[in-house]
């Protein structure tokens, strides 16, 4: 491996209660597509057969890959990476505030993986392929079968209305260490 | 199913086998039609036919004056997915209400070497009739009741639109690939 200064290495890694440049990109990317991933498939939930639900559903299923491919990265990447701890009090969060935030994290990790399996499984039991926007296919998790897949649609849904209250308790959070606490929890993930 | 092939055999009849023709019939448990279409992004939509039915003059010692009709009952699409089966026999894809059958018949049985054969013929589907070759790939074994078993692979494509499958907004080819893959097995008894 090529010697990388520690200066220039840094920018990117983890350090301390900082999180670097990676941590940073995979956090707003899997948000950014998230956001971008959820609303064509309420859109096509009620459309009948038309090319319209053909392309928002194809669009929902390719951005559902993409946020996989990133969520892959970033788990490896936070293991070998560590977890930056929050501050200490006073100037961090009080304990039992770091540990739920903590207990939050794992819980979004845990329903991003979910919401993408299910999603995959989901359109598996449907038949239908999967794939990132033609650039490669996935193979199908299950064989078609029409009882299981209104199953799968539904703990789809389930899982990924839980992750947007989780992303809303998140963000809540954030704001609050921000504006409230002034810790700078927010200006973490900004990189200010 | 039968009356599915009475317009089926009466194409045959034009082109009625010679005395040695020996006639096979499909064992349907065994057999199978599948297709596989594409969608926008090259995304693959497979599925079979649950419902054919094809018959076959075989003349052992004139191979190419053999004979061939096969009819399939566009009705019966499994994709696995129902909504799926029911947009695929809607009014602008195959209109399976108002074309319930698609019938191949064969005019010319042209054998190549080492278990292949070409079969040229007609397909009709929705009304439209076009030639059409498949090439198959089949092996004869004789069944412990003397009867013979032909098993026979073909694979060929359709330009959909040739057809009229995708009509209006379905005709766009980014939505729909204009190739449609069709591959077939049949296990057959003859005699």
């Amino acid at each position: 491996m090529p010697s990388e200064g520690p200066i220039h290495g840094a920018i990117w890694r983890d350090g301390g209660a900082r999180y670097g440049r990676i941590s940073r990109l995979g956090h707003w990317l899997t948000l950014g597509l998230l956001v971008l991933s959820v609303p064509p498939a309420i859109v096509a939930a009620g459309l009948p057969a038309s090319p319209e639900r053909l392309i928002l559903l194809t669009v929902h299923r390719s951005l559902g890959v993409a946020i996989m491919m990133v969520v892959l990265l970033r788990l490896p990447w936070r293991l070998y990476s560590g977890w930056p701890q929050s501050p200490e009090p006073p100037a961090g969060p009080s304990p039992w505030l770091a540990r739920a935030a903590r207990l939050n994290h794992l819980a979004l990790y845990a329903l991003l993986i979910a919401a993408i399996a299910g999603g995959w499984a989901y359109t598996s039991a449907s038949a239908f392929a999967v794939g990132l926007f033609g650039f490669f296919l996935l193979p199908p998790l299950l064989a078609p079968d029409k009882e299981l897949a209104e199953i799968l649609r539904q703990v789809h849904q389930v899982t990924v209305y839980a992750l947007l209250a989780l992303i809303a308790l998140h963000t809540v959070a954030a704001l609050f260490r921000q504006l409230v606490l002034k810790d700078g929890g927010l200006r973490r993930m900004l990189g200010g | 199913m039968k009356t599915l092939l009475l317009a089926a055999f009466a194409l045959l009849l034009i082109s009625a086998p010679g005395l040695a023709a020996t006639p096979c019939r499909v064992d349907q448990a065994n057999s199978s039609v599948r297709f596989t279409a594409w969608q926008i992004f090259g995304l693959p939509l497979s599925g079979r036919f649950k419902t054919f039915e094809a018959k076959l003059f075989l003349d052992g010692e004139h191979p190419e004056r053999s004979t061939a009709v096969a009819a399939v009952d566009t009705r019966s699409v499994d994709t696995g997915n129902p909504e799926s089966d029911e947009f695929i026999e809607s009014e602008p894809m195959l209109d399976s209400a108002n074309h319930p059958t698609a019938v191949l018949a064969s005019s010319v049985f042209d054998p190549g070497g080492g278990g292949e054969i070409v079969v040229k013929g007609e397909l009709t589907l929705k009304s439209v009739r076009r030639p059409l070759i498949i090439p198959f790939r089949y092996s004869l074994t004789e069944a412990a009741d003397g009867r013979q078993h032909v098993s026979a692979d073909g694979e060929f494509e359709l330009q959909r639109k040739e057809f009229n499958v995708g009509t209006g907004v379905w005709s766009n080819s980014f939505l729909f690939h204009d190739n449609i893959a069709i591959a077939v097995h049949l296990e057959m008894i003859c005699g």
